[in-house]
């Protein structure tokens, strides 16, 4: 069976909605809004075995399921468009291409859950986009898809979309909505979630773009169609973006469940100039490091954790041969000592020692007993944080040690790298 | 009440209230678990991470001060896992915390200290440069000023977030953040602010380490050299509890000593602050007498005799005794029942800023509730009181409850603040509040009231059908009012009518202790008009300073200027001690053992920290001296005096001397409606087209005490004149200019400040300053003054 891509189909001018409404956009909701009613929508994409797209992978539907019965408050959806994960860069084409599909299944995913309002937490960084969701959301209520009463179900939604200043941090979903209410991004303690006190303390439901754009699809083409694609746990199409050492980077939507091999060598072109693969990251810069020899595993949530990593935004950074681990190690954990909020103490203090060991090791100044002293520092962050980022810090930086300890002792030990055609990951 | 639930903690089992904090939950079982960032009066952050929990079957370890407890939690607090995070958080938080502590004014009563002591490592594993967290690189200590008061050192913030708390909680206040990311934050306020409110002190005492210092303890004294004497805070009504620390009779701080009945351990700044008062220079330290010509320094016992021998040559009705409101039930007791003894038809009375002792018993003042109690209310109406610098204790209870999502509205001739608290004001026109209360009287039993805000109505209709437990405070405003009576019965119709409870706040210290204990049969405007008659001759005041009190200052200095002789008990050397004849140097508050009864009618007692200097004398000792030759039974000492209060005031039947801390006296509304509807019409004459309305800052206390405070002064908003801006366009006046304000009997220049939170054709004359006192132009209790403005 070959797989026909829905979410970035190749269709020239998707973003328009003329070209939209021509391939089939806006059916969706028509049928949401007159066949199913709210609750049967969460079932259809519970059914359909959806998952989470922006790095946890937790069931789309039953996330929705938890807003408590009978709160007199508004509810709120809010769309994460803050992608800052490094390696990911599939909500970008999203936005860009698919503006109406994601609009679309935002429409149906505040029908699901009853809300009234909306809104899309857009990187700052993104201004193109972010005037580009503008227009579309003009063009959508110019056609009676947003606004009041919409195609005479009396169903009410008004979108907004909210630009950040490009922090990392505010892609969490509590330090999202912390932005949204105009605070510093600072992520909050859990409980209570989310979807019972998030937003102004109203129960509050975050996706990622690319969760909500595959809304349309299931409530179309049913629940089956999806739950078809992709392997039994993990269903449906995941659009890989794929960076590094490749010859063709890039988005690559694919269904679930592919090997590494085929997303590599088949699609993305191989390893630049025909070296050999050193290590992938399978899912951004926050979950582990695979060495070459995982190349075939399936690309789908159980089999990566069987494999030691995470599927996570599914952003695969490719290194090859001539690549420094040390020095990949290095500029990851930078990012986390620029992003981390400042928030906790592990977290605040702990991305900041790494990296300065990190940097002394990498400009030969490293210590034999600072290889031990990075794996301590790594227990003592992970899990000890309010929110995930510093979680997110330690992956790569102990799996790095892990296999490639002996790069990290030829450092030390003669102040410079194993790699000796010193191409560099930046 | 909702179910307990039962949780192990290390094998203990407890059952709590749901909603409890793990931490809370064990310190119940008497296990301590530690914490930098935990304080159970703020709101939870878990931003240090030192109080992480293992509970079973959770993935991650818990903050137990910000995780609720849940039925059958299986919690460890001290296995092997959790010490291991435990460390590792501490040495994350060394890792940047400089190594100053033989320097830090912390050192000593340092939280990071204790428990590097308890769980940390002598040795460190962290071989990098700290980072140093300066503002420019030019700066060359790391200790820069938030404000007047507030030091920072932003190297030694561990980033607990409580100094962030407590001004967003508290005072309100958002200037207060934390710049920057990661390891790079820090607590800053942005560089064009000063930070300045009236909790500011609170973040000084609740850093757990050495960040945030106070300009005025900062160098002073290392903490263990001090000792800590338990006191009540003299300069407002609330009767916070605090601590007075001192070495060698000189006060360094006050701390707060918690009463979760009062206070709850916040200080407000004023008491805070206010500490420096009993070591300025202006303190009188020997007495004075003018009987040889000038004044002349004598010696304490000369003072005694001339005293004596001034009060036994004279006819008892031609004497009078004037009370300060800071002075101790005792001290009240003592002098009036000397004076009732010694000189039976004198008279006595408060001096007060209220003519309020015949109209309102001493039983309708206060609040008619307990302090805490408040926080149970649904909605409140403050109408006619300045509640954030009357009582800042009591407005962090109604701050509470705007946090909660209750309604409170303020009724004034001006918009109200709490801080960045929301709170709805309805305006009315001064001297005609009174008709703002009929309407809402009129609003509530249904009819249409014309004139109240039509956003306002409908919210006010809402509310009160909503509302169960309303409380209504008023204070200062309302008591000085010029149509007061009136002002008073429609709130009192109010309150029936909403079934309400009115609460009638005084601004003074102890106001309503002194009124209980001391027996007065006059009040300050009857002893000043017996003056001008040449009724009474010989007069003696004990503390304060009446000229700062009256009304109108000009009357109150003539009158005691045509007096046979003054005698002036009092701590320093100001325009009333001026006229006086003979001076005796006055121990203050802090420095005397005895009693206060506060807002909530509160009993509570105060130690003597120190033996006083050499000259100054306690009232009760004064009045004991002068007793002895005097005949009269002598009374040496605070619990003596107590006891024979026991016996004499049926209030106090029963009550012993310290034991009966905390007691509170009974409150007795009895809603006596006062029948004097008499009006005063507010009626500017065109020469003088501006009414003036006068306010204080919240750091005003005392008959204005706190100016002899330097570090208050430091604190003290400038006095300035604030007009409508319409009135200012009109009159071509600019915000910032000095302008000169003049009424028949006065004038000043004061920078003017134009702000729509006044009304058109009103002034507001705020805050107090020695040189131009704000009773200068007032012309009497109760009565409007008219002025205009003009450029300087």
């Amino acid at each position: 069976m070959s797989f026909e891509p829905f979410l970035l189909p190749a269709i020239p001018d998707h973003e328009k909605i003329d070209v939209y409404l021509k391939h089939g956009g806006y059916t969706a909701l028509p049928k949401a809004l007159k066949e199913f009613k709210p609750e049967e929508v969460t079932d259809e994409v519970i059914k359909s075995g959806l998952r989470g797209r922006g790095g946890a992978g937790f069931p789309a539907g039953r996330k929705w399921s938890f807003i408590p019965k009978g709160l007199n408050k508004p509810i709120y959806l809010c769309a994460n468009a803050d992608e800052s994960e490094p390696g990911t860069f599939k909500d970008r084409e999203l936005i860009s291409k698919h503006t109406h599909g994601l609009i679309e299944g935002m429409i149906i995913t505040s029908y699901a859950i009853k809300c009234n309002q909306a809104f899309i937490y857009i990187r700052g960084e993104f201004a193109d986009e972010a005037r580009q969701l503008e227009k579309a959301i003009s063009e959508a209520k110019d056609k009676g898809y947003l606004g009041k009463d919409i195609l005479g179900s009396g169903f009410d939604l008004d979108i907004t979309v909210y630009r950040g200043g490009g922090a990392y941090i505010c892609g969490e979903e509590t330090a999202l909505m912390t932005s949204i209410e105009g605070g510093k991004g600072y992520p909050r303690l859990k409980p209570p979630f989310p979807a019972v006190s998030g937003l102004y303390g109203c129960p509050t439901i975050i996706n990622n773009i690319e969760t909500l754009s595959n809304i349309p699809h299931i409530i179309n083409n049913g629940a089956e169609w999806f739950s078809s694609i992709g392997t039994e746990k993990s269903t449906g199409s995941k659009i890989f973006s794929v960076s590094g050492h490749v010859c063709k980077p890039g988005n690559y939507e694919l269904p679930m469940g592919i090997s590494l091999r085929e997303l590599l060598y088949e699609h993305a072109g191989g390893i630049k100039n025909d070296r050999n693969l050193k290590a992938v990251i399978p899912g951004g810069s926050s979950v582990p490091i695979l060495t070459a020899d995982k190349i075939d595993v399936k690309m789908d949530f159980e089999s990566l954790m069987e494999a030691g990593s995470m599927l996570g935004s599914a952003a695969v950074i490719v290194m090859d041969e001539t690549t420094c681990i040390v020095h990949a190690a290095m500029v990851i954990s930078r990012f986390y000592r620029h992003e981390s909020c400042g928030q906790c103490t592990p977290c605040r203090n702990g991305t900041m020692w790494m990296y300065r060991i990190l940097h002394r090791i990498e400009h030969g100044r490293g210590k034999p007993e600072d290889l031990d002293l990075l794996l301590d520092i790594c227990d003592n962050i992970e899990g000890n944080t309010i929110c995930p980022l510093g979680d997110a810090a330690v992956p790569s930086v102990r799996t790095s040690i892990k296999h490639f300890r002996d790069e990290y002792e030829y450092h030390i030990k003669n102040k410079k790298c194993l790699v000796q055609l010193g191409q560099r990951f930046e | 009440m909702a179910d307990l639930v039962k949780v192990t903690i290390d094998g203990k089992e407890i059952e709590v209230e749901p909603g409890t904090f793990i931490i809370e939950a064990a310190r119940k079982l008497g296990i301590e678990i530690p914490s930098l960032c935990y304080d159970p009066r703020l709101k939870s952050v878990g931003s240090c991470r030192m109080c992480l929990v293992e509970v079973e079957k959770m993935p991650r370890m818990v903050a137990s001060c910000s995780m609720p407890v849940m039925p059958g939690m299986v919690i460890h607090t001290n296995n092997e896992k959790v010490i291991k995070a435990r460390k590792g958080v501490l040495e994350f938080i060394l890792i940047n915390h400089p190594l100053d502590c033989p320097t830090c004014d912390k050192g000593g009563e340092c939280l990071l200290q204790n428990q590097v002591v308890k769980y940390g490592s002598d040795t460190s594993r962290y071989t990098e440069d700290k980072i140093r967290k300066i503002d420019n690189p030019n700066q060359k200590f790391d200790d820069v000023r938030l404000g007047p008061e507030i030091w920072m050192n932003k190297n030694r913030c561990i980033m607990c977030f409580k100094c962030v708390r407590i001004n967003r909680e508290l005072a309100g206040g958002t200037d207060l953040g934390i710049f920057y990311r990661g390891a790079f934050a820090r607590v800053d306020i942005p560089s064009e602010l000063k930070y300045t409110n009236e909790f500011s002190g609170n973040t000084v005492e609740c850093c757990p380490v050495g960040a945030l210092t106070a300009d005025s303890f900062r160098y002073k004294i290392r903490s263990w050299l001090l000792d800590k004497t338990k006191s009540v805070a003299w300069l407002c009504p609330d009767g916070s509890n605090m601590f007075i620390e001192h070495n060698q009779g000189k006060i360094y701080r006050h701390t707060s000593r918690q009463n979760d009945n009062v206070e709850v351990g916040f200080l407000c700044d004023k008491d805070r602050f206010g500490f420096d008062i009993t070591s300025h220079p202006d303190r009188l330290r020997l007495p004075m007498a003018d009987d040889k010509g000038p004044m002349a320094k004598i010696s304490y016992e000369e003072a005694v005799a001339i005293a004596i021998h001034q009060l036994t040559d004279i006819k008892s009705e031609e004497a009078a005794l004037l009370m300060d409101t800071t002075l101790t039930n005792e001290e009240a007791f003592c002098a009036s029942e000397f004076y009732q003894y010694a000189l039976p038809s004198s008279s006595i009375a408060i001096s007060s800023e209220f003519d309020i002792a015949n109209e309102i018993p001493a039983t309708d003042l206060g609040l008619s509730i307990e302090m805490k109690n408040l926080e149970q209310a649904d909605m409140i109406l403050i109408a006619g009181c300045d509640l954030a610098s009357e009582h800042p204790i009591v407005s962090l209870r109604i701050k509470k409850l705007i946090t909660k999502g209750m309604p409170v509205y303020f009724i004034n001739n001006r918009d109200m603040s709490l801080g960045r608290f929301d709170v709805y004001n309805i305006r009315a026109s001064y001297g005609k509040e009174y008709e703002i209360i009929d309407k809402i009287i009129a609003l509530k039993s249904g009819s249409d009231s014309a004139g109240l805000f039509d956003n306002m109505k409908n919210q006010l209709i809402g509310d009160f059908g909503r509302c169960k437990n309303i409380h209504i405070l008023t204070g200062a405003d309302m008591l000085a009012n010029p149509n007061r009576n009136k002002y008073l019965s429609s709130l009192r119709k109010l309150s029936e009518s909403l079934k309400a409870k009115l609460s009638i706040l005084t601004a003074e210290t102890n106001y309503l202790g002194v009124k209980l204990c001391g027996q007065q049969n006059s009040t300050l405007d009857g002893i000043i008009r017996k003056i001008e008659d040449g009724k009474i001759k010989t007069l003696f005041i004990a503390g304060g300073n009446p000229v700062n009190v009256y009304p109108n200052r000009k009357r109150i200095t003539e009158a005691f200027k045509k007096l046979n002789y003054l005698i002036y008990w009092g701590a320093f050397s100001n325009d009333t001690a001026k006229l006086a004849g003979l001076i005796i140097p006055a121990a203050l508050p802090t420095e005397n053992a005895g009693s206060y009864i506060n807002i909530e009618r509160r009993l509570q007692f105060m130690k003597k920290p120190y033996a006083l200097p050499k000259g100054m004398t306690t009232l009760i000792r004064l009045i004991n001296d002068m007793k002895i030759d005097m005949s009269g039974k002598p009374c040496y000492s605070a619990a003596e005096a107590f006891s024979k209060m026991a016996e004499a005031i049926p209030e106090f039947k029963n009550l012993k001397y310290e034991y009966s801390e905390g007691h509170l006296f009974a409150s007795t509304d009895n809603n006596k409606l006062i029948n004097n509807d008499s009006q005063i019409d507010i009626a500017p004459p065109d020469e003088f087209p501006y009414t003036l309305t006068f306010s204080r800052s919240v750091y005003y206390g005392a008959s204005g005490i706190t100016s002899k405070s330097q570090t208050l002064e430091k604190l003290t908003p400038p006095q300035t004149l604030i007009m409508n801006p319409d009135d200012a366009q009109k009159e071509g006046l600019e915000s910032g200019s000095t302008v000169k304000l003049e009424t028949n009997s006065a004038n000043g220049k004061f920078p003017l400040s134009v702000s729509g939170d006044i009304n058109a054709g009103e002034l507001v004359l705020f805050g107090y300053s020695e040189k131009n006192p704000p009773n200068e132009f007032m012309t009497g209790f109760n009565t409007p003054v008219y002025a205009k403005v003009s450029k300087a």
